[in-house]
């Protein structure tokens, strides 16, 4: 099926008789991208669940206020990392007392995950980037699995892009050093 | 540490270093991050079956987000409406006495317009609670039943097909 552009999707979605038809358009265009990102954030499908649904549901209050400054994707992508982000922050229940604690819990809990399919070099990759500051992670995210360009990260996340690369290259360090001891100790 | 002490151009080809490993990373992933590099890059997650189809279906039919916005002109009706039907229903079923309250509690309406809504501000709502108040002093018995059905078909004339649809959501 081909995929609606952007502009006609807006065009129905201003037009109150074509709003229903234009704001299904959207959610069947962006919903798998969008899941996706989230789920790279969260890991877990149940967060991700919920998140998707609060991003849509903002999607849907503000979506009348876009004013085509930034393109609608990026848009979009703002509001999910927005709602990842506030998600995370609500749902931290208990704090470790180390890292290495959390870091086995949530291992565990991956491992345990009947929708987790990754090996343990996969694994051991999401649990470098669990480490990561949140920023850096955000980053790391975006351009190493989503594969956005700099210039569209600096849109979503209104940073500007030598300050991205600069947070790309030190996660991406972080990351290859514990890839690197961990492998060590196998 | 003085200048002098540090070797000639030190700084520029600092930056110029800096530079050139963080436009390796993207350019040549290997030589910069040879363990990320052997990770497979697959999708490792997956999802319950038809999960995509649902989870459209669910947002599109997302009660909470129609009535969140339905517009403002809309929901007065709405309350309008409701506090008609019943008014009517009272009149209808009960002439000895009429307990409006036991019908509908306009305080529990307005609360939860309040806790659902962000289209409608307080002084919509006190004009809304204002505007719909039934007076006591209302002689209920010379309301004749065809005078409140001619006034409850005025109200409904305003309310398209799908305004009722989303109402009875």
């Amino acid at each position: 099926m081909q995929e609606v552009k952007d502009a006609k999707i807006l065009e129905m979605l201003s037009n109150d008789s074509q709003f229903d038809k234009g704001f299904e358009l959207l959610v069947q265009k962006y919903q798998e991208r969008l899941y996706w990102h989230i789920r790279n954030y969260v890991h877990f499908h149940q967060d991700a669940d919920d998140i998707i649904q609060n991003t849509f549901i903002k999607v849907f209050k503000n979506i009348k206020g876009f004013e085509s400054k930034s393109k609608l994707y990026t848009w979009m992508y703002r509001i999910a990392t927005n709602e990842s982000i506030n998600y995370i922050n609500k749902n931290k229940r208990h704090v470790h007392s180390n890292v290495d604690e959390h870091l086995i819990e949530f291992e565990e809990k991956l491992k345990a995950d009947t929708y987790f399919d990754g090996d343990a070099a996969q694994l051991n990759l999401i649990k470098a980037i669990s480490k990561l500051p949140l920023k850096q992670k955000t980053v790391f995210n975006m351009r190493y699995f989503d594969e956005l360009s700099y210039a569209d990260i600096s849109e979503i996340l209104d940073t500007s892009i030598g300050s991205l690369k600069a947070s790309y290259h030190h996660a991406m360090k972080k990351v290859e050093t514990h890839l690197k001891e961990s492998q060590s100790y196998v | 540490m003085s200048k002098k002490n540090l070797p000639k151009d030190y700084f520029t080809r600092l930056q110029n270093q800096i530079i050139k490993d963080v436009n390796d990373i993207d350019d040549n992933l290997e030589a910069s991050a040879p363990f990320l590099s052997c990770i497979n890059k697959v999708n490792i997650y997956n999802v319950p079956d038809r999960y995509f189809v649902t989870n459209e279906r669910n947002i599109l039919n997302n009660q909470i987000t129609k009535i969140m916005f339905l517009p403002k002109k809309i929901m007065g009706i709405a309350a309008s409406l409701l506090i008609m039907i019943s008014i009517s229903w009272v009149v209808f079923n009960n002439t000895d006495q009429i307990e409006l309250t036991a019908e509908l509690d306009e305080t529990v309406f307005i609360d939860y317009l309040l806790e659902n809504t962000d289209d409608l501000d307080n002084a919509t709502l006190i004009t809304l609670n204002e505007n719909n108040t039934i007076s006591e002093e209302i002689d209920f018995e010379e309301i004749s039943n065809e005078e409140l059905s001619n006034y409850i078909e005025t109200i409904v004339d305003d309310i398209s097909i799908e305004d009722l649809a989303i109402i009875n959501i």
